[in-house]
């Protein structure tokens, strides 16, 4: 018995491990690819811009959508891109503290007015200096970016550079990617892309030798300070003031997945677990109903195959367990759909969905009976897709599984003691032949997970699947990672509870 | 004839994978020095393998529909085997066929034939089509252009008289004529130069043609998985014109009649005549669509709108009239283009042919799955190998590392690498084989050496110092085959289904790429209005599966026969 502990021991050891193996995989993957968070927004704004050009009838070609430097910055740290792959995703798992800013609402300012009355005549200061700044900048047409001052590339310095302007155009007309390499391209000659315009750094000659420049950069160095000073203030009470004027708490603390935070969605703007606790019920509840199903059909086929090997009975019904095998779960409720859901054949079932719109009016109301017909009317295409989905395997399993049994020894020593066949047949041998497919109720999780994308996807059921599918789609990051660690947990612990289970059922099956 | 060549080829690929391939492998193997010798053991197998009537001849089917599938080029393509026209000669469909199985060079052969090369003038792209026209009927279709052409002749002709007249007129009377009038004369005549060199031109390719000395050969079926059927009417998903229950209309015949002054929506109106083939007609009803057939294409479509009251004759309106085509009085009507043999199949819904998407369709699953099965089995193999030989802590990282990298959701993985790379064949070969498929042998592998480690001969083999490489690969490893043969076909099976889903899911092959998953999909966007984009891959993918299952059993069967005692 000891060596099956060791044994449960060592796979539960190895769930830690391959969890974080395959959600570092992911991870990392999610990372490096093209196209996050901040292109998609950026290309948004891109869309509509375009749109907006395209209605007002004007040039497509002058509008710069793109988000300036300050902003990316800034969102970036939002969607915390900024830290190095290893750092962030051990933010993400809790184990490495980061920062975690919390806006200041005014009530709690009122709290403190004196405090805040200071920081609010050294916001005055700072915008003050700031405005100044930026008027005599436009004047002057230079350009702020990062902590230097550069030259704005204006008609007379296009006409100066034009191969390269001329270039980086046709470069910059092909996308985001081709800007950010561009970027880089550009960084080496010292020249910036900000937007769709280039921009150098000024040299300290020039601006010397300019007398505007000089009071400009003064200015500028004026302007850094006081935003300093702002920052002192607030950092006395552990807080953070962004150049937008708006102030958070910030706190360092571990807040990650360990800590319950899968952080928020993109899409939903919505806690990432809350998302996923909403969408769980429904895939279980699909999933359940088609694991019951499957049992209740596939084992009495089992059965009745089993008890007539080679017979007719057996022989006719092989066909539909290699339909089965040849047929995916998705593909047969894709069938049905066609077939019953009111296209050119019958109208019997919806065309997915979880309910029909307004089930939650109509159970306030009382109508019972309408509700449970719709419910019904709604599971039977899915329920069939998970049937179809593990039928041959399932009722192979249970078939020879019953006949391993008949050719053991307790079967020839209930038959000599002259039990009669039914006996022998329906309660010796089924129950220890039912053992390796309760054991597979582990994996039946594991199912739901794997097989949900195609059936939900097809069966337009809003659970877990096809809220995996539609994040991959929208690259919805945090409820990517969270359906990623809800799937492997629920697929370990499964496994696991099988083989706990088949062990636990069945005395003679000893792992080590 | 179409049907007689079509059994023909079936038969040639029959032989061909049935004979010809394993002794060509045999005459290969000779050659190089290799005899090929089965084991007394294996030939029992085969023999019991062979017995098993549907096992078997599933077999037969699907290997030699893959080989003959591999000339799918020549067998189903919207490009002419060959052309020639005088001393050029093409093989339009062979290139192709080349360009598919060089696939690690970019194209090696052109697919372009030069218009002025085939008797077509220009310099474009040959249009087959045209050309094929040409070949078969020179005088219809060079008709109209030639006529063009000597009307143009006469007018120009008549033109220049009346100049030369005028110029006549003018230097009878003693006066110079003007400038501009001399320098149209010079113009016209010029130009009546080239054109009747261009006459001349076309009527030596005119005689080209009518002399026979053009041909083209067209593969069975003369439409490909690539390009969109514009030659049809109406707008794409078309619906198959073989009959499927509850979906294509029923079939009814009618004759068009002249065109009639209605006019609905700036669209013509025609009267139609009910009419049947068998002298008792049917009569016509409101929301009726005909098709309009003449010279087996189809020439337009028309819709019934006002029926008279024996239902005899009604009123109908154009919608859709091919370019090109016009309506002529007594042409048939039917509602299904159904003698035409166009588009048997229908279209998808960028109005490509269904039926070279589900052959393509079924080459890419097919070797899809080959590909995937032999590469993972591979690998698999190798790495269930070295656990068994090697045992110990080899074996325990190992089998620790398969129990994490088979809890990686990997259609999750591939669809999320799928959303960022779009990948190609190879590359989802590859990561199908590197996060599932080899997986699926290997611990069995591992079994198997595990135990036949154990045995005498291998411990003699390893006493006598034969190296561990040779001890696994020529002592061990053939006599732990048997697993892995009863249990490819299975395997097999759930790579098909692996395409299927991802093409379906929108994450797999690249979307020109014929596929049965895509196709599905698209069957799923018009699930209401387009079943056949359902039926027709799943009837394909469900057939060819359940065919490979057959084999699997068989396979099962005879290599691994489990013997279930029943006492009494």
């Amino acid at each position: 018995m000891s060596g099956m502990w060791t044994y449960f021991a060592r796979r539960l050891l190895l769930v830690p491990v391959t969890f974080i193996v395959i959600t570092f995989m992911v991870y990392a993957v999610l990372r490096l690819a093209p196209g996050g968070p901040i292109e998609q927004l950026e290309n948004q704004m891109r869309a509509s811009a375009a749109g907006e050009a395209g209605g007002g009838g004007g040039g497509l070609g002058g509008t710069d959508v793109g988000l300036d430097e300050k902003a990316r910055e800034e969102l970036k740290a939002y969607y915390n891109l900024d830290q190095p792959i290893p750092i962030a995703y051990l933010q993400w798992l809790g184990v490495y503290p980061r920062k975690d800013k919390k806006p200041v609402s005014l009530q709690q300012r009122d709290l403190e007015p004196d405090f805040w009355n200071s920081v609010g005549q050294s916001w005055d200061r700072y915008r003050d200096i700031e405005k100044r700044f930026e008027s005599d900048r436009v004047q002057s047409g230079i350009e702020i970016y990062g902590e230097k001052l550069h030259i704005e590339i204006n008609a007379e310095d296009k006409a100066a550079y034009p191969q390269l302007m001329v270039q980086f155009e046709e470069l910059l007309s092909q996308g985001p990617s081709v800007r950010d390499r561009l970027k880089d391209a550009l960084k080496g000659q010292g020249w910036v892309l900000n937007g769709s315009q280039f921009m150098r750094p000024l040299s300290d000659v020039e601006i010397n030798s300019v007398n505007s420049l000089t009071a400009l950069s003064a200015l500028y160095v004026e302007q850094e300070q006081s935003f300093q000073d702002l920052e002192g203030l607030l950092s006395t009470r552990s807080m953070e003031v962004s150049r937008r004027g708006s102030y958070f708490r910030v706190k360092v603390a571990f807040s990650g997945i360990l800590q319950g935070d899968f952080g928020r969605s993109f899409t939903y703007n919505e806690d990432a677990l809350e998302v996923i606790t909403q969408k769980f019920p429904i895939s279980i509840y699909f999933g359940l109903i088609g694991y019951l199903a499957t049992w209740l059909i596939c084992i009495p086929l089992g059965i009745g195959k089993a008890v007539h090997h080679r017979g007719l009975f057996d022989t006719s019904t092989s066909l539909l367990v290699f339909l089965g095998y040849a047929t995916p779960g998705f593909v047969a409720c894709l069938l049905l759909l066609v077939v019953l859901g009111g296209g050119s054949y019958w109208n019997l079932v919806p065309l997915g969905g979880f309910r029909s719109e307004g089930w939650e009016t109509w159970w306030q109301q009382g109508q019972y009976w309408t509700c449970i017909k719709d419910q019904i009317h709604h599971t039977l295409v899915p329920m069939f897709g998970y049937v179809v989905g593990s039928f041959a395997s399932m009722t192979v399993l249970m078939k020879n599984s019953l006949l391993e049994n008949f050719g053991a020894d307790y079967v020839r020593t209930a038959f000599a003691k002259g039990l009669p066949e039914r006996r022998v047949i329906y309660v010796h041998a089924l129950r220890n032949s039912l053992i390796p497919i309760t054991a597979g109720i582990g994996h039946f999780f594991g199912i739901i997970f794997a097989g949900s994308f195609l059936i939900e996807k097809v069966c337009n059921i809003p659970g877990m699947g096809l809220l995996g599918y539609e994040s991959i789609i929208r690259r919805d990051y945090p409820i990517i990672l969270a359906t990623v660690v809800f799937g492997v947990i629920i697929r370990l612990t499964g496994n696991i509870l099988s083989d706990f289970i088949w062990a636990a059922i069945d005395p003679r099956i000893r792992f080590k | 004839m179409s049907f007689i060549l079509t059994l023909l080829v079936l038969v040639a690929g029959v032989l061909l994978t049935q004979k010809g391939i394993p002794w060509l492998f045999k005459a290969l193997m000779s050659l190089v020095g290799v005899k090929v010798k089965s084991s007394p053991l294996t030939e029992k197998r085969i023999r019991r393998f062979k017995s098993i009537r549907r096992g078997y001849y599933s077999f037969v089917i699907i290997t030699s529909l893959f080989t003959t599938s591999l000339f799918l080029e020549v067998v189903v393509n919207d490009k002419p085997v060959m052309i020639r026209y005088g001393n050029e000669v093409a093989y339009p469909a062979v290139r192709d066929l080349v360009n598919t199985w060089c696939f690690f060079v970019e194209g090696p052969l052109s697919t372009y034939d030069r218009s002025g090369d085939f008797g077509v003038l220009g310099d474009g792209p040959l249009d087959y089509t045209e050309f094929s026209k040409m070949v078969e009927q020179p005088d219809i279709a060079f008709g109209p252009i030639a006529l063009e052409q000597k009307q143009q002749i006469s007018d120009l002709e008549l033109e220049i008289e009346d100049i030369q007249l005028e110029v006549d007129d003018l230097e009878s009377d003693g006066e110079e004529p003007e400038d501009w009038l001399v320098e149209d004369l010079k113009a016209a005549r010029g130009q009546l130069q080239k054109l009747r060199e261009g006459q001349g031109e076309l009527e030596a390719i005119e005689a080209v043609f009518a002399r026979g000395d053009a041909g083209v050969l067209w593969p069975l079926y003369r439409h490909g998985p690539y390009k969109n059927r514009l030659d049809l009417p109406g707008t794409a998903p078309h619906s198959p014109s073989l009959y499927i229950p509850g979906l294509t209309p029923k079939s009814q015949v009618a004759r068009l009649g002249e065109t009639i002054g209605v006019n609905y929506g700036g669209r013509p109106g025609v009267r139609v005549e009910a009419f049947s083939d068998k002298g008792n007609p049917q009569s016509l009803e409101t929301g009726t669509k005909f098709y309009v057939v003449q010279e087996e294409t189809v020439a337009g479509i028309v819709l019934v709108r006002l029926v008279t009251e024996d239902g005899q004759s009604a009123d109908a309106e154009v919608i859709s009239l091919t370019p090109g085509a016009t309506l002529l009085e007594g042409s048939r009507l039917a509602t299904r283009f159904l003698d035409t043999w166009e588009a048997p199949l229908g279209t998808s819904d960028a109005g490509i042919d269904v039926l070279p998407l589900l052959a393509y369709g079924f080459r890419v699953s097919v070797g899809f799955s080959l590909m995937v099965l032999i590469a993972g089995y591979l690998v698999g193999i190798l790495a269930g190998a070295v656990m068994g030989y090697y045992g110990g802590w080899t074996d325990i990282l190992l089998q620790r590392f398969i129990e994490i990298w088979g809890s990686v959701p990997f259609l999750f993985l591939i669809m999320i690498v799928a959303s960022i790379i779009d990948p190609g064949f190879w590359v989802l070969v590859f990561f199908l084989v590197i996060l599932r498929s080899w997986m699926a042998i290997t611990y069995q592998i591992r079994g198997e050496f595990y135990r036949e480690k154990a045995r005498d001969y291998v411990q003699a083999a390893i006493g006598t110092g034969v190296s561990d490489m040779a001890v696994m690969m020529r002592h061990i490893l053939p006599n732990s085959m048997v697993p892995v043969i009863s249990r490819a076909p299975f395997s097999f099976v759930t790579y098909i289904s692996s395409l299927v889903s991802l093409d379906f899911l929108g994450f797999g092959l690249p979307p020109t790429d014929p596929s049965w998953g895509r196709l599905l999909n698209q069957g799923f966007q018009f699930l209401t209005t387009s079943p056949h984009l359902v039926f027709l891959p799943v009837m394909a993918m469900a057939t060819t599966l359940f065919l490979v299952v057959l084999i699997g059993e068989a396979v099962r069967e005879a290599f691994d026969p489990k013997v279930f005692s029943r006492l009494r």
